[in-house]
């Protein structure tokens, strides 16, 4: 199955360049510790642009945004 | 009385809706100094009477006349006259919002000439708070302005909250933002926030029990590691593109008497890149 990923912040060296393959049942973490993400870096997970969990499974054709704590302002 | 003296005075232009007139600052300062009246009172006026002041003519087209004079009714609460802070303060200036509650506690230092509006490179040491009162009062002084220099607490976020019809958060760092959300859930006030870090940034609109980015992030306390700003600075786009986005849903909600129904962040968050150029939605 085929899944997209955006990195943000300071998870964007980890941004892959094309879309994953992932076999069926791969969670959202198995997706970020495939990119090298320390997974307490990533603060809020959206699948779909709906708000999921690390445990949550992803599916084929899912979009994934990874995004970090960020403050600045 | 005031009706007629402005009806008298009115001039008209194309770009007014139909059936309104344009009515300059100089003639509504001289007349409010006979009547005894501040500007926000005789733009108020102005507006009742049909007449539209110069200085919001090219607000007309997008916002009216009526939502015009709902900003000018408005009371918001700004917290942070930094990056974000001071480009949100001139852009609600400018757009005419009536009441403007702000707190800062800090002074201005070279690294902020990058990005905040309100730090020039002669004013390096200066109050951020001082340079605000001094911008809005120069910007639009039928702004009612009230800076209040020091880093909040709890009960001082919870004081500057009181009264608003929408609270700004235009902090820096993610421990303060923790007491802003909880002052502005505890009187009930609709939250607009926003961060940035490098070219990524977030703005979201935090209705009273609604999910905030803040409730993700932890206490902000960890200190093992710089955080996200810091290691990837604040570029000034990205300040100022995350400010005109909070300035543009805080009039879509204040235009439309208060409610947040109709105004697009509502429960949501919109993450941008500019990096890549993207933005998105999404729920929270």
């Amino acid at each position: 199955m085929s899944i997209t990923v955006k990195c943000y912040a300071t998870l964007e060296p980890f941004q892959p360049s094309s879309d994953l393959a992932f076999r069926p049942g791969a969670s959202v973490a198995q997706v970020a510790e495939g990119l090298g993400i320390p997974l307490d870096e990533v603060a809020i997970v959206f699948r779909n642009a709906e708000p999921a969990a690390l445990e949550t499974e992803v599916r084929d054709g899912d979009v994934l945004k990874l995004f970090p704590v960020i403050g600045g302002g | 009385m005031v009706n007629e003296r402005l009806a008298d005075l009115a001039r008209d232009t194309p770009e007014t809706p139909p059936g309104v007139r344009l009515v300059s600052g100089g003639v509504l300062a001289d007349l409010g100094l006979g009547l005894g009246l501040g500007a926000r009172e005789m733009e108020l006026a102005a507006l009742a009477a049909g007449l539209v002041p110069a200085r919001y003519l090219r607000n007309m087209r997008t916002y009216g006349p009526a939502a015009q004079a709902r900003f000018l009714r408005s009371r918001v609460a700004l917290a942070g006259l930094g990056g974000l802070g001071g480009h949100l303060l001139e852009l609600l200036a400018r757009a005419g919002v009536g009441a403007l509650a702000a707190a800062d506690g800090d002074v201005f230092e070279e690294s902020n000439l990058n990005r905040q509006t309100l730090c020039l490179a002669d004013g390096l040491g200066q109050a951020k708070a001082e340079a605000a009162r001094l911008r809005a009062s120069a910007v639009n002084p039928a702004m009612d302005c009230v800076v209040r220099a020091g880093f909040l607490d709890q009960q001082g976020f919870s004081e500057l909250v009181q009264g608003a019809d929408l609270v700004l958060d235009a902090l820096g760092g993610v421990a303060p933002r923790l007491l802003l959300r909880r002052a502005a859930a505890q009187a009930g006030v609709p939250l607009l926030t926003a961060a940035v870090a490098g070219t990524s940034g977030y703005v979201a609109l935090v209705r009273p029990g609604d999910p905030s980015p803040t409730d993700y992030f932890g206490t902000g306390a960890d200190e093992a590691k710089p955080p996200a700003e810091v290691l990837l600075g604040t570029p000034p786009p990205t300040v100022a593109l995350a400010a005109a986005l909070q300035a543009a849903q805080a009039l879509a909600f204040l235009s439309d008497q208060g409610s947040t129904e109709g105004s697009g962040l509502a429960g949501k968050m919109l993450l941008f890149d500019l990096a890549d150029m993207t933005f998105a939605t999404v729920s929270l």
